[in-house]
């Protein structure tokens, strides 16, 4: 638990931009809300990879995210059922289900449906608000925070120093 | 912009790739051994081994090796062995979760060969014969010596003696209802009283012809009361009569019923201790019984076994979709332009290799969606050069197009089978073998919408029955031995209705006549004898009990009487009355008339003055 609080801290408080952070996140999103061996993960991990986000934030937010993915089951089993079986759009589900491209997706499950709408439906708001909380923190709630002298004094103190050398966190 | 591409990341993503594509072909087949081995132990409920299996990348394929599936009622022995199983996938369907295979072979099916280790998983309980086979079929020959009537008597209880100790209970709860019932009833102090009071009314005539209508008025009225209290008291009379002559009636007829028991003990105590030849004459079910109960009991284990394999049917799916599987959902399908059931084996080509020789066939259309392929699964296996059999035709159709009309049809043509050395009745007190027999066996079977309905005709020939002797054989089973010894050619037939979980065999055979004409006149005297003891004996001790039954009743004739005689008590008072009502009615008119008269009289003397 307290590592894995010091490695959120040492995410916010590294020197990777906010925008990096938060897209690293809002990917891990998808990933650990929808199953895990899906065709689109594979996609999203390819992006994660090449485009230059920060890895750490996305393994942090894959398991944050599967253990809340794992409780919203249900919710995404009800929403799949519910887009799935909607009529109008049913000739759109048809064609993508004579694809074998969407077959191998399993796109008409209704977790893969369910949980995948609901997190691209998140994504860009996750990002956005994400990125937004992150720089406020940095330029507000960080700084206040290292003014504080009790921080100052903890963070020179010894018992820190011998904490950092041995997990190498905040090295 | 170049600050957020990281090419490297593209190369880790490649060999990530690779790798997990890599390490996943690399154990491949041991996963699909693993599940394969799994799945199966689940299905069957004994271990199911898998000696290798073998993937082909291109064409897609799968060889499987050295198949055992145990036979989970005989651990050491395997129901099934296959030598090898191979089939190839259509890449593309597989690529949208569909395995089609267009052929499969499977070669060198050998049944229940020995297994080098126990096939036994510990968590499956081992089910027990259930005991009704067991009490159908395990029978002891009746012996031809006369049993003790005496004894018999003592250790039995009569089903007369039973109903005689009902009547007298019976007797005794009326006795004591009708003892109180009595004195509630009207008595002759009731009636004497009633007399009493008609004396007493008299109208007090005073001369004055208003007041004496009155009086006579009067007495008619209280007249009228009385007879009203007397009609109620003989309604009580009339019912409590009518209430007793019922419950008298109903105990003559338990008496009744009592002197026609013995019949019904007799029947009962000779069919348990001297059957007599008629009881004998299904004696085919006995000795058939088992092997038919055993040979259909496998048949439809492993149709329940392999069915929901086979056959989707029309309950597991609608079970799938009430159960949603957490962290699974439900796949829901959609209007396909080509439709292709899930899972589709157009062609199964087996050769099995049985002691005997060998046999070959073919399964067509193995699938899980016979709705969506719009064809039954069909089989056919023959075989014409075994050693132990002239001809053999085994095919089937299971036709789940429509889940709500399945027909399922099975039918097996055995021609020339030579038996050898096969147990008839592993019964110690009938020790019966079929030594060596040629025999035709046609088996025809229908299963339509769970309704089972099968038939089985066997015509055996050159048949040598031995009957093994030993000190435990009676003297009948000697008899019934010696006469099928001379049997050379019967006929066996078996019919089996009901469903697969709950069904009943019929069995019949022309070995009854046999059995029943051997029993001959010797077992028809001995029982006869017996017979007539029984009766005499039963019957003599129940004939005692009737009598003292039939005395304790004629205290209820009395009773009758005295109600009887209280009615008749009853009735005439009121036949008393209505003269005294009638005759008060007279006088009442007669001074009425009077009264009017002397009216008149008055105004004429008025109206001349």
């Amino acid at each position: 638990m307290l590592n894995t609080l010091a490695t959120f801290l040492k995410i916010l408080n590294s020197e990777t931009r906010p925008t990096q952070i938060s897209l690293a996140l809002a990917f891990s999103l998808i990933v650990g809300f929808t199953p895990l061996f899906s065709l689109h993960n594979l996609l999203v991990i390819l992006l994660v990879l090449v485009i230059r986000v920060n890895l750490a934030a996305f393994f942090f937010g894959f398991s944050l995210f599967s253990g809340i993915g794992y409780l919203l089951d249900p919710l995404f089993h009800e929403f799949g059922q519910l887009v799935l079986n909607n009529e109008s759009m049913n000739p759109l589900w048809v064609s993508l289900y004579n694809s074998t491209v969407w077959r191998l997706e399993r796109f008409n499950n209704t977790i893969v449906m369910g949980s995948l709408l609901i997190s691209l439906v998140l994504f860009i708001p996750f990002v956005l608000i994400t990125n937004y909380l992150l720089t406020k923190y940095r330029t507000s709630l960080l700084q206040w925070i290292n003014r504080i002298r009790i921080v100052q004094t903890i963070k020179d103190s010894k018992l820190i120093t011998v904490y950092r050398s041995l997990t190498g966190v905040g090295s | 912009m170049k600050n957020w591409i990281r090419w490297p990341g593209f190369l880790a993503f490649l060999l990530f790739t690779v790798a997990f594509t890599g390490i996943f072909y690399f154990f491949a087949e041991t996963l699909l051994k693993a599940a394969i081995e799994h799945t199966g132990t689940e299905m069957v409920g004994a271990k199911v081994e898998l000696g290798r299996a073998d993937l082909t990348v291109s064409p897609l394929g799968v060889e499987l090796h050295n198949l055992q599936v145990t036979n989970p009622e005989e651990p050491m022995v395997n129901a099934v062995q296959i030598g090898r199983i191979k089939l190839q996938m259509h890449t593309l369907e597989l690529l949208r979760l569909k395995v089609i295979v267009d052929e499969m072979s499977v070669e060198k099916v050998r049944l229940n060969t020995k297994r080098t280790t126990s096939g036994k998983i510990a968590e499956k309980p081992v089910e027990e014969p259930s005991s009704d086979t067991n009490e159908l079929f395990d029978f002891s020959m009746p012996s031809v010596e006369m049993p003790d009537v005496k004894d018999i008597l003592v250790k039995e209880t009569l089903e007369s003696e039973q109903m005689v100790e009902e009547a007298q209970i019976n007797i005794d709860k009326s006795k004591q209802k009708w003892d109180k019932k009595i004195p509630e009833l009207p008595d002759k102090a009731t009636f004497d009283a009633y007399a009493e009071k008609l004396k007493s009314i008299t109208p007090v005539k005073t001369g004055n012809k208003l007041k004496d209508l009155e009086a006579l008025s009067n007495a008619v009225d209280e007249l009228k009361t009385i007879k009203k209290n007397i009609q109620s008291d003989l309604g009580q009379l009339t019912s409590a009569g009518k209430e007793l002559h019922e419950d008298v009636s109903l105990m003559k007829n338990n008496i009744k019923a009592i002197s026609q028991s013995p019949s019904k003990d007799i029947a009962r105590l000779m069919q348990k201790y001297f059957p007599s030849s008629s009881g004998l004459s299904n004696i085919s079910r006995l000795l058939f019984g088992e092997t038919v109960t055993h040979w259909s009991g496998v048949a439809m284990d492993w149709y329940e076994k392999l069915a929901p394999v086979l056959l989707k049917t029309a309950t597991s799916e609608q079970s799938e979709e009430v159960q949603v599987p957490r962290h699974k959902g439900v796949d829901i399908k959609f209007m396909e332009h080509n439709p292709l059931p899930d899972f589709l084996i157009k062609s199964t080509r087996i050769s099995l290799e049985l002691e005997s020789g060998n046999m070959n066939g073919e399964i067509k259309d193995i699938t899980s969606d016979q709705q969506i392929l719009g064809r039954p699964l069909t089989f056919l296996f023959d075989a014409d050069k075994m050693d132990n059999i002239s001809k053999l035709k085994f095919s089937g159709n299971f036709n789940h197009i429509k889940p709500d009309d399945s027909i399922d049809t099975v039918n097996l043509d055995l021609t020339g089978y030579k038996v050898s050395h096969f147990t008839v009745s592993r019964s110690q007190s009938f020790p019966l073998s079929l030594d060596s027999a040629i025999a035709d066996i046609v088996l025809s079977g229908e299963l339509k919408q769970g309704s089972l309905n099968a038939s089985l005709a066997s015509q055996v020939k050159s048949a040598n029955f031995v009957m093994s002797s030993d000190k435990k054989t009676s003297k009948l089973t000697k008899i019934i031995g010696d006469a099928l010894k001379n049997v050379k050619t019967f006929n066996v037939k078996a019919d089996l209705q009901g469903t697969i979980k709950d069904h009943y065999i019929n069995i019949s055979s022309n070995l009854d006549n046999v059995v029943k004409k051997a029993m001959g006149e010797q077992f028809k005297q001995k029982a006869q004898a017996f017979e007539n003891e029984l009766k005499d004996k039963i019957e003599k001790k129940t004939k005692g009990l009737t009598a003292k039954l039939e005395s304790q009743l004629e205290k209820f004739n009395g009773i009758q009487q005295n109600i009887n005689s209280k009615k008749k008590n009853a009735e005439e008072n009121i036949k008393s009355i209505e003269t005294k009502i009638d005759a008060f009615k007279n006088e009442k008119g007669q001074a009425a008339k009077n009264k009017i008269k002397d009216k008149l009289k008055d105004k004429l003397k008025v109206m001349f003055r």
